[in-house]
């Protein structure tokens, strides 16, 4: 396998990663785009010039069809829920195994790089194709996964003929083509590219979470020694806000990503200053559940969010939410933070 | 080639029709022109013509011919019902594309390609799903349809090229085979909507405008699911593997369509979910076919694809034609229906005997022998036998729903009886026109009617906007008509079924002389094809190759292969 081959089929992914886990649309798509004019060229024996260069027309087409309907949008998407190091990380072990199982079994007609590009974009849209909440990151994700069958079957099968590569062509206009109608419509019958209107849930089993969440906060109360760890802006400056995963709208995420990073962030005080009925699902559920197990008497989120409204639970004379009682070094420190 | 106008005419067409969508009545006209016109060329198109492309080529079966022919006439009588009741402006275009699409794969040889242009097609199809005004559930069905073509074409794509290389000691074993198949087969049943894959077509049926449901269900699909045929018949049939397990599950895949989908068709109580759901139900028997694998499958399953997609389109035109006609989808409404419109009544009595058939009609037959074919003696056999004859029960409930005392709503409907312009007629059922879909109808079409203009076309839109009830019905008793005379087996349909697919140009197949042989294929029957030969479907000659129950006309039909090969000229 040519050293060219393994370097397309990087670009490959690497196109597809940034697709998939891009949160501004335009960025995304250029990622699609790359992915989608690489894939082509992941063939041994080379395809015919014709061949690659109906498929890189047809992926640039595609690519303009979608940027004619973002230019017109705030092109912002909610992006990966894993992030971008788990996507990069899932999509390096499909590539391996991809790699090594390259030929399922017996001799492949095709480059091993492409078996492993092909596995590797299928699992990395699997997430958004089950979720689909947001037309273009699914419709961006179903590219990726056809493209993905598509470089299976090269390395299995070998490379396409002329005429399976016009097919396959026309098949990206219309994937991209389609999309670019869904994003058209979603963004006329909602005013943004996110499908479904529903609460957005804070994802509790994050590496990292952003801010210390009902069931943490529920955590200290039972864990005396255990304290949220608590992040702020400017000791991260480099970090993009993460508002948009809080429950904020999209409005106020891109205007935190425009403020900069030093910026307050409109998602976090949109937060703090948000009924604790407003909470996502995932926040409200620990609460919810304080009536069967005796846990009602906890302060609302908010209070725990906001330092100076922490009540003290009846019955607790002494301790807050981090456990510690009042004046302990501990607690000073969670109240700082 | 005579293929080459069809595809001219087809994709010309569709491109026409959306640059000029800005232009209603410039997109109209190309659009019934284009559908015309594509029915003429799909008439002239000559089985066994080849057009060579690169290395690869074309090549037209008389199936396709037929296939083509029926979908653009049947299309361009529906859209001259949707003129008539319940308009989408997108429709023609979305036609020609998707029968362009269709008439490129029924003409490739290699599944994979063929694929390829399937799902294309059902792309471009799936854009009529969008209506105006735009909402987030139009997207989200919209959105449904295109996640299931995308991950259904993907699933194909994987299983059919793992096994088209030589596979060496692969060869040996049954599961690399039958989890292609499988592969392939549950694609088959997520493009169809087949229970449990039913959620997408089940909302599709609800939201998207009737005048497409034909396309998106039926159609599409059904393109699909003969190319996965040709696929299992060329690639997995003459291998004569045990697939039990794999056949099993594609087979209660089937009986689960059929049983439940008439349940779910009987138990609903809305018009179009009913056709949603008797689409369901008919292509169980296509997924049954799919579960055969073995040769003699071909013609049945490929002459009940023919009846089913006239049929359901035909269901389908009638559905609109009522909802439009009397202003509700809610069959508890109908009440009396049939009295108001005997056109409707007499189509809808043909629809469920062209979708049932009669004992002696090909219909019947070959849903027959599919349940025969693909279930052995059993629990399951009557449940698929008396799931198909299940159907008399929703045909039978919205009839007799039509013979009771028509209610207010329906007695003040326009009658089916011709008008002059400027006789009183009963009101107008605008607003229902854009109840659910959106779209008003012809309105956008003809903006008002002129009453002052005098000229020709201004009284040719008057008789039309006067007489849309009559025309509707009309329209919906041709295409009842055709499905019939399809599954009476008029048309050559049963010999055109039985005619074998597009050779492929070089073999693809999972074996090659000098490999390891296929596993065990029985004593007596096929063996590995010699170089150059290609395993065509019913050419496994043996003694289970029998022709379908009153077919014996047919040339051929006694003795081996229940076909023919039509003589393809050389190239």
């Amino acid at each position: 396998m040519s050293v060219l081959l393994v370097a397309a089929s990087f670009v490959t992914v690497a196109g597809a990663l940034v697709a998939i886990t891009g949160r501004d649309a335009r960025i995304a798509l250029g990622g699609l785009v790359v992915a989608l004019v690489t894939a082509p060229v992941l063939a041994d024996p080379p395809p015919e010039p014709a061949g690659v260069g109906v498929r890189v027309v047809a992926a640039l087409l595609g690519g303009y069809l979608l940027f004619m309907t973002l230019r017109d949008t705030s092109a912002a998407t909610r992006g990966s829920l894993a992030g971008l190091p788990a996507e990069t990380l899932a999509a390096a072990a499909a590539y391996v195994i991809g790699y090594g199982t390259s030929g399922l079994g017996s001799a492949p007609l095709g480059p091993a790089a492409a078996s492993a590009a092909g596995f590797a974009l299928a699992v990395i849209s699997v997430a958004p194709i089950v979720r689909g909440a947001d037309v273009f990151r699914l419709g961006v994700a179903l590219a990726i996964l056809v493209t993905g069958a598509e470089l299976v079957r090269v390395g299995l099968a070998g490379t396409p003929a002329p005429l399976e590569q016009l097919m396959t062509a026309g098949l990206t206009v219309g994937l991209l083509g389609t999309v670019a109608v869904l994003c058209a419509n979603t963004v006329a019958a909602t005013g943004g590219l996110a499908l479904r209107n529903e609460p957005r849930r804070s994802a509790l089993f994050e590496a990292h979470p952003i801010t210390p969440t009902a069931a943490s906060s529920l955590r200290g109360s039972f864990l005396p020694g255990w304290r949220p760890r608590r992040r702020t802006s400017a000791a991260e400056p480099g970090r993009p806000s993460d508002a948009h995963r809080i429950g904020a709208s999209d409005e106020d995420a891109g205007s935190a990503r425009r403020a900069g990073p030093s910026a307050p962030r409109a998602g976090w005080s949109a937060r703090r200053n948000r009924p604790t009925h407003a909470a996502p699902h995932g926040e409200q559920l620990p609460l919810e559940l304080d009536a069967s197990t005796g846990l009602a008497d906890l302060p609302a989120l908010g209070e725990l969010d906001d330092p100076v409204k922490t009540t003290q639970p009846p019955g607790r004379v002494e301790g807050d939410a981090t456990g510690e009682p009042p004046g302990s070094p501990k607690a000073d420190e969670h109240d700082a933070s | 080639m005579s293929l080459l106008p069809f595809l001219a005419v087809t994709f010309g067409g569709a491109a026409a029709a959306l640059i000029a969508r800005n232009s209603p009545r410039l997109a109209l006209a190309i659009g019934l022109l284009g559908l015309a016109g594509a029915t003429i060329a799909a008439l002239a198109i000559v089985p066994g013509d080849r057009l060579a492309i690169g290395p690869g080529r074309l090549e037209v079966t008389e199936f396709g011919r037929l296939f083509l022919a029926l979908g653009c006439s049947t299309g361009t009588i529906v859209a001259i019902v949707g003129l008539s009741t319940a308009w989408q402006r997108e429709l023609p275009a979305a036609l020609l594309g998707g029968f362009g699409a269709l008439g490129l794969a029924l003409s490739i040889g290699d599944p994979i390609v063929a694929l390829v242009a399937i799902l294309a097609g059902s792309l471009v199809g799936s854009l009529v799903t969008l209506v105006r005004p735009s909402s987030p559930r139009n997207v989200q069905v919209a959105t449904r349809e295109f996640r299931a073509i995308a991950v259904a074409g993907a699933l194909a794509l994987v299983g059919m090229a793992w096994i088209a290389r030589p596979l060496g000691p692969l060869a040996e074993e049954p599961t690399v085979f039958g989890l292609a198949y499988l592969a392939v087969a549950l694609a088959a049943a997520i493009r169809f909507g087949a229970i449990p894959f039913h959620r997408w077509a089940a909302r599709l049926a609800d939201s998207a405008p009737e005048i497409a449901l034909p396309l998106l269900l039926a159609w599409a699909p059904a393109g699909f699911a003969v190319v996965a045929l040709a696929w299992m018949d060329r690639s997995i049939a003459p291998l004569l593997l045990p697939l039990e397990v794999e056949r099993a599950t594609v087979l209660a895949i089937g009986v689960a369509s059929i049983v439940l989908g008439a349940a779910a068709a009987w138990l609903q109580d809305d018009v179009e979910h009913v056709v949603g759901y008797s689409i369901v139900q008919d292509a169980g028997f296509v997924i049954l076919g799919l579960a055969i694998l073995d040769p003699v499958a071909w013609q049945p399953t490929r002459t009940w694809i023919l009846v089913f997609v006239v049929a359901k389109t035909a269901f389908a035109a009638w559905a609109i034609a009522v909802r439009t006609r009397f202003g509700t989808r809610r069959i508890a409404d109908l009440s009396g229906w049939a009295r108001r419109s005997p056109g409707l009544a007499v189509a809808l009595v043909v629809v469920a005997v062209a979708t049932l058939g009669l004992p002696g009609l090909v219909a019947w037959q070959v849903r027959a022998r599919l349940v025969e074919l693909s279930v052995v003696d059993g629990p399951l056999r009557i449940a698929a036998t008396l799931g198909g004859l299940a159907a008399l029960a929703y045909y039978g409930r919205m009839l007799l729903v039509g013979l009771r005392q028509p209610s207010d709503l329906i007695a003040a409907a326009p009658s089916e009886r011709p008008r002059r312009p400027g006789d009183s007629v009963a009101a107008p059922v605008e607003p229902t026109l854009t109840a659910g879909v959106g779209e008003p109808g012809p309105s956008p079409v003809y903006p008002a009617i002129p009453a002052a203009v005098a000229g020709l076309e201004s009284r040719a839109i008057a008789h039309w906007t006067q007489n849309r009830a009559p025309i509707a019905s009309a329209a919906v008793l041709v295409l009842a008509l055709t499905a019939l005379a399809v599954a009476a087996g008029a048309l050559g349909g049963p010999a055109a079924a039985a005619a074998p697919a597009p050779e492929p140009v070089a073999p693809s197949e999972t074996f090659v002389p000098g490999q390891t042989e296929p596993p065990s294929p029985s004593p007596g029957e096929g063996s590995s094809p010699a170089p150059g030969e290609s395993v065509g479907p019913g050419q496994t000659a043996g003694p289970s190759v029998s022709p379908v129950p009153g077919e014996s006309s047919t040339p051929g039909a006694s003795g081996g292969p229940s076909f023919v090969p039509i003589p393809t000229p050389s190239p």
